[in-house]
């Protein structure tokens, strides 16, 4: 285990915790012994105010190896999410999150959350990954939006997770 | 005469006794391990103990010559120290077949050595090799070779920079879009083949019982076709065994999956479309029935250098998926659970996987390859070469001199490269300790408890808040307890706290990271835990409590030249970031390892 890694997320929650970011959560999830696993964590999303995601919380998972942050950690929703960037296993597919383009050491886990809260309102059509969101999106942006509208509606309710309520 | 006579010469009487006194430990019996070895008990040390969790495989035997034919299966350690007692049995060689990382291996045992050697393959063992020296205080010579390639470093607690100073370069893992979507290479079809298809097929299906089914609230439809179309060629299992299922693996993946990617048309704008393959080509292929590949041994070096056409693909695809599948069947009758992982030197496995690679380029018009390239990439076969072992080893043995001597400004980091234009060795200084660095900047220090009483709470508030003038170590601010990547107490988890060591399962051997976060200075230590239930206090503390310092946060990385136009553009990777020593990037590996190059997450 590399102690580099350990301590970047140790910090990085610590920063979260400081410099809180409104409507987010996230934090390692605890494993089945009871502990927190530091290399596994669980985050909500929220909507964008005023668009077709807002009222939506969205759950994503945040896996980090032990490369982190020479690696970007895989961030995959939970249940999946019906979007262009986001394949159907519910991974994201986002130039911040790939090594071979954007992804840098320095970029925290704020700066993923909130990329990935802008993504979610402005696909990228040059790199779709889910075939029935980006179809939907190209030929008719009314029904797209409508479906997303429908698909806030039915995301988590924060109030509704026990967990958060406990440890945050 | 005796045999050490020239050796005394050269070294002087003082320097040799200091040798012949010292107590050297190996890590790991391999490729370096080997030469190593024999350098040792050839150039006056005399106590030696080796480590290694490896056992002898017939891919060891050209190069680690301590090994032969019979030897195969046998311990790496265990053989090494037999065979190298042949050449001098004047040496005391301990050998422990076991993984360094166990318990066992504490900082006691670390203590007792004069200097480490890592003759390692693998970065997670080199890391914690590292620390343990860096909390034993005791010198590590740290080697690595790969092909023509190699080096050898000393390092020394807050003299010379430590393992993790300097970030090392890992292997990249592909994106998902490249290997599911878009690839324009043949190891990212070989990546799709062996981590996507084999594994969905064949692996365990790990990720698929994490998906939540809390959601279903208002019957939410669009997670659920969501959910059914990631499952579609799971759900094809339900053939597995008649003869259609083939056909139906066949179809969705090499027709349904690509038609779905070309309605994706921006996808397309730039690259090359790919070419489904129906079902009715699949069974035009059949119909051909060609002898592929039949096992005649004086074949097979043949078939394995030879590029199929995509008809003997197709067939090799439908023979192999029989086979696995009725493997899997098999498996699943004695345990539900069963699954396969891929093996290299399984040969249906391999030949599936490139039969699956060659079908996926042929349809993405990406070049193929043989079976024998594509094992080399899907197992991650890393050329390794004994002479460069053999002057590695050497210049190990040189340092050890050297530090015996106490002539450690002597040593240097030593490159081996191939490059005809210049020297073969390439001399570095030992460079200073990176004040950054979250590692070797940290203070370590041994807490010695009865696990059975001891509690985390005890640890706050005897250890770590303690003040400094009465024994304790002063931190103060926002504290953080880890053990490896668990969590035991931070701001808001305090349920652990009144634990003892042992019911959250820190034993004898375990470090805990801790980290106090005081405004924005972070504080780092690390603290090595032994266990002695005959222990009459409450704890002892060693190390230096006034070491304790802040390590400064990472330096901003200085921005790129802008000269991303196109963001989204897919680079291979091979772009081996040039920087002023093109030889660090390579140093990691040694042997056949598994060091993995091509992990799809």
């Amino acid at each position: 285990m590399s102690n580099l890694c350990i301590s970047r997320l140790i910090e990085e929650r610590n920063q979260l915790k400081k410099d809180f970011i409104p409507g987010f959560k996230a934090g390692p999830l605890k494993t089945k012994d009871g502990n927190y696993d530091i290399l596994n964590w669980e985050a909500y999303i929220p909507g964008i105010r005023g668009t077709s995601w807002d009222g939506g919380i969205f759950k994503l998972n945040l896996k980090f190896s032990k490369d982190y942050p020479l690696k970007p950690p895989k961030c995959t929703f939970n249940p999946p999410v019906f979007h262009p960037n986001i394949y159907l296993s519910g991974d994201v597919c986002l130039s911040i999150l790939n090594e071979y383009e954007d992804w840098k050491p320095s970029i925290s886990i704020r700066d993923i959350l909130i990329g990935i809260q802008l993504l979610l309102n402005e696909p990228n059509l040059e790199s779709p990954a889910q075939h029935a969101a980006y179809a939907l999106y190209q030929e008719n942006r009314l029904e797209y939006e409508k479906r997303l509208m429908i698909q806030s509606k039915n995301h988590y309710d924060i109030n509704n997770i026990p967990y958060l309520k406990r440890h945050y | 005469m005796d045999r050490l006579s020239n050796l005394r010469q050269v070294l002087g009487k003082k320097l040799l006794e200091k040798v012949e006194n010292s107590k050297i430990l190996m890590v790991g019996s391999g490729g370096i391990g080997c030469e190593l070895l024999k350098n040792l008990v050839m150039s006056g040390f005399k106590n030696i103990e080796i480590i290694d969790l490896d056992t002898i495989d017939l891919s060891n035997l050209n190069r680690q010559f301590l090994f032969q034919r019979q030897h195969i299966g046998k311990s790496k350690s265990k053989v090494a120290r037999k065979s190298a007692l042949e050449f001098n049995p004047n040496v005391n060689i301990v050998a422990h077949h076991a993984n360094i990382k166990d318990p066992q291996f504490n900082i006691k045992w670390f203590k007792s050595f004069d200097i480490v050697m890592n003759a390692l393959d693998n970065l997670d063992a080199r890391r914690h090799v590292n620390t343990m020296c860096l909390a034993a205080n005791v010198p590590l010579i740290e080697s690595g070779t790969s092909g023509y390639l190699g080096q050898a470093t000393v390092i020394e607690k807050n003299v010379t920079e430590c393992f993790e100073c300097q970030p090392k370069p890992t292997p990249k893992t592909f994106p998902i879009c490249t290997i599911r979507s878009t690839p324009s290479a043949p190891i990212h079809c070989i990546v799709w083949a062996k981590n996507y298809l084999f594994a969905e097929l064949f692996g365990k299906s790990e990720d698929n019982d994490e998906i939540d089914e809390e959601v279903t609230e208002e019957n939410n439809k669009e997670i659920e076709n969501l959910k059914k179309e990631s499952q579609a060629l799971k759900e094809l299992y339900q053939y597995a065994g008649t003869p259609e299922y083939s056909e139906k693996v066949f179809d969705k993946v090499f027709n349904q999956d690509i038609n779905r990617l070309l309605k994706m048309e921006n996808l397309w704008k730039t690259r090359t479309k790919p070419t489904p393959i129906n079902t009715e080509q699949y069974k035009k292929a059949l119909e051909i029935n060609m002898d592929v590949d039949e096992d005649k041994n004086d074949s097979k070096i043949k078939d394995d250098q030879k590029i199929y056409s995509i008809e003997e693909n197709i067939n090799m695809f439908k023979e192999c998926l029989e086979l696995l599948v009725q493997r899997q069947l098999k498996g699943k009758k004695i345990d539900p659970e069963f699954s396969m992982s891929f093996e290299k030197d399984d040969d249906i496995i391999m030949k599936f996987v490139a039969a699956t690679a060659n079908i996926r380029a042929h349809i993405f018009s990406i070049e193929q390859l043989n079976r024998f390239k594509i094992k080399e990439i899907a197992g991650n076969i890393i050329a390794s070469i004994a002479t460069t072992n053999a002057i590695i080893s050497g210049i190990i043995i040189m340092d050890a001199y050297k530090i015996l001597n106490n002539q450690l400004e002597e040593c240097n980091t030593i490159y081996l490269t191939h490059d005809s234009s210049s020297n073969v060795f390439v001399k570095e200084f030992l460079a200073k300790p990176n004040p950054r660095c979250a590692v070797c900047r940290k203070s370590y220090f041994v807490l010695t408890i009865n696990i059975e009483k001891f509690t985390l709470n005890d640890l706050l508030n005897k250890v770590l808040i303690k003040p400094k003038d009465n024994n304790g170590l002063g931190l103060n601010g926002d504290i953080t307890i880890c053990e490896d990547q668990r969590i035991l107490y931070d701001f808001d988890f305090d349920d652990k706290l009144n634990d003892t060591f042992s019911k959250v399962k820190i034993e004898d051997g375990k470090y805990l990271n801790i980290t106090c976060d005081d405004d924005d200075k972070m504080y780092n230590i690390m603290i090595y835990i032994i266990n002695d239930s005959s222990l009459d206090k409450d704890f002892i503390l060693e190390g230096d409590s006034t070491s304790i310092s802040y390590i400064l946060p990472p330096e901003p990385e200085p921005e790129p030249e802008p000269e991303k136009t196109n963001k989204r553009k897919h680079s291979d990777g091979d772009d081996a970031n040039n920087k002023k020593h093109k030889v660090i990037t390579v140093d990691i590996v040694d042997d056949d390892d598994k060091v993995e190059t091509v992990l799809l997450d």
